[in-house]
């Protein structure tokens, strides 16, 4: 049957094809497609939430709200840990997955994972997160407080440190001494990689979420593509699932979202090389255009005796200071007052902006809005830092 | 003054650039002094002033626009609110109702609207004032047609 099919036509093949699965591996449950996988994890991250939120309640009534507050991503950590322990840990199906009908296995031959593998994966999915988002914290708080104890500070705390340890290799044996200046050597040497981790990790912390960013959004296209493994950590753990239900005739598959997923990466991937082939075109064209600086405010000077042609002569020096303030002006960000650029924008309660010198002098003049003549007093004015509208 | 001398530039650009968005307003400024503007503005169509052509003289303070120009009639014009003889213009929003969100341009604005609508209740020309008061409309209408024919247009030769 199986030698026939393959030389019949293209419609029955498929059919054919299925049927010789089918006998070929008879007892065989099928895998859970994607919108079962993913309907299980929301439900188990809606169920996990919901532990965690009983876990923070009990600690809230139990120790106080501070105490809740302080220990808020332990409190998470053991809401997930003990929502995975009780399913996956003690071999049962989570609800999510109880309610899609499909059921976790390892490796190929369809068994159920084993302890250790269910172990391993409930601490990609609840530890690993926490761990490496406190060691990060930790990381970048303790930049900041070097920042803060100058940088000068820890040549000086090296060099100390290095005395007592030659100072006891002195007055040890010498067998000993070798071993302890190893020691001391790789120690020195942990601390400043140590050292050198923590300076550079506020650069390195951006990279580093875009890569797992990156290495989600890769891990998410392949679940689109082979429908296993929807989180990183079930990927780590080699768990995927089946599906135990009674079979449906019709069973969506993403392979265009993955596609599109594809496209996204590939542009993501060619706009990152691009850009950094463009950083360094422009690092060297910002040193040229810092050269010709004074070229460029020379071009501008005859543009304004055009201007000081139109006006009298009398206003042409005046012209000059104001034609470059409206060259460099927008069209959008204008202050109505004055007809510039805003300065400082400075918004009144009825929500008009300004620049903060012209609405000052208008409210000592009289305190309304000029637009819409709401009363406004000078302690309602409103400096609006770091707009850019 | 700075100021004042930065704003009335941008507002001279402005009506550079938009010269034919207003057919009705021609803002000209004095060639040597930038406080100095003379308007010359059409009469608004459907009233008396229908044809007209008028010719208005800013004088603008140092401290605009904090405080509102001064706006005056040149051309003669029969109107419950200007002054007949000086041309004075009886208008809030030059008065205490400024803000300093109108533009020259905008002033000239308020001012054909004040031609199309007068106000005869707080007249600087009483005699105009006192026609439409009393109900007067054609008398009122022919008057100020009659000085518009006899002010205001382009004579004929």
């Amino acid at each position: 049957m199986s030698a026939g099919d393959p030389a019949g036509d293209a419609g029955p093949s498929s059919r054919g094809g299925a049927r010789a699965g089918v006998a070929a591996r008879p007892r065989r449950f099928p895998t859970a497609a994607q919108p079962e996988v993913m309907r299980a994890a929301e439900k188990d991250d809606s169920y996990a939430a919901h532990v965690t939120e009983a876990c923070r309640d009990a600690f809230r009534h139990l120790f106080g709200t501070r105490v809740a507050v302080a220990y808020q991503n332990e409190i998470k950590l053991l809401g997930q840990s003990l929502y995975y322990l009780l399913t996956t840990g003690s071999g049962q199906q989570t609800l999510g997955e109880e309610y899609c009908d499909i059921s976790q296995v390892a490796t190929s031959h369809g068994l159920p994972p084993t302890p250790a593998r269910r172990m391993l994966f409930i601490l990609y999915q609840t530890t690993v997160p926490y761990l490496a988002e406190r060691i990060s914290s930790r990381i970048v708080s303790r930049g900041i407080y070097m920042d803060d104890s100058q940088l000068d500070n820890h040549h000086e705390s090296d060099n100390p440190s290095r005395g007592i340890t030659e100072s006891s290799t002195n007055t040890n044996e010498s067998s000993r001494s070798l071993s302890f200046s190893m020691l001391s050597r790789l120690r020195s040497k942990a601390q400043a990689f140590w050292l050198w981790v923590v300076q550079k990790w506020p650069s390195m912390l951006p990279l580093g979420q875009d890569f797992i960013q990156l290495a989600i959004r890769t891990n998410l296209m392949f679940f689109y593509f082979e429908g296993l493994y929807y989180h990183l950590s079930k990927r780590g753990a080699g768990i995927h699932y089946v599906f135990i239900g009674k079979p449906m005739n019709q069973r969506p598959r993403y392979q265009i979202l993955g596609i599109f997923l594809l496209i996204q990466l590939c542009i993501l991937g060619a706009e990152r090389l691009r850009r950094s082939n463009l950083s360094s075109i422009a690092s060297s064209i910002n040193q040229i255009s810092s050269g010709s600086y004074p070229s460029s405010t020379g071009r501008s000077v005859p543009v304004l005796n055009e201007d000081g042609n139109i006006i009298s002569d009398i206003r042409r020096g005046k012209a000059v200071d104001l034609a470059s303030g409206s060259e460099a002006s927008s069209s959008k960000s204008k202050c109505t007052l004055c007809l510039s650029t805003r300065q400082n924008p400075t918004a009144t309660t009825c929500g008009h902006v300004f620049c903060w010198n012209c609405i000052m002098e208008w409210c000592n003049e009289k305190p309304e809005c000029p637009l819409c003549r709401t009363p406004i007093t000078h302690s309602s004015l409103i400096c609006i830092y770091h707009s850019d509208f | 003054m700075q100021a004042s001398r930065a704003r009335l530039f941008k507002e001279y650009k402005e009506v550079q650039r938009e010269k034919s968005a207003d057919p009705d307003i021609q803002l000209i400024c004095d060639d040597s002094n930038i406080f100095k503007w003379t308007a010359v503005i059409k009469g608004p169509s459907e009233t008396p002033f229908e044809g007209g052509v008028f010719q208005l003289a800013f004088s603008i303070p140092e401290q605009y626009p904090l405080l509102p120009p001064q706006v005056r009639f040149i051309t003669k014009i029969f109107h419950p609110n200007v002054h007949f003889k000086t041309g004075e213009i009886c208008l809030d929003i030059l008065k205490n109702a400024w803000s300093p969100a109108w533009t020259l341009q905008s002033v000239c604005r308020a001012i054909i609207a004040l031609m199309a609508h007068p106000e005869a209740d707080s007249p600087l020309n009483c005699d105009s004032g006192n026609l439409l008061r009393s109900g007067d409309i054609r008398g009122y209408q022919s008057m100020a047609r009659m000085y518009t024919r006899l002010a205001a247009m382009p004579k004929k030769e």
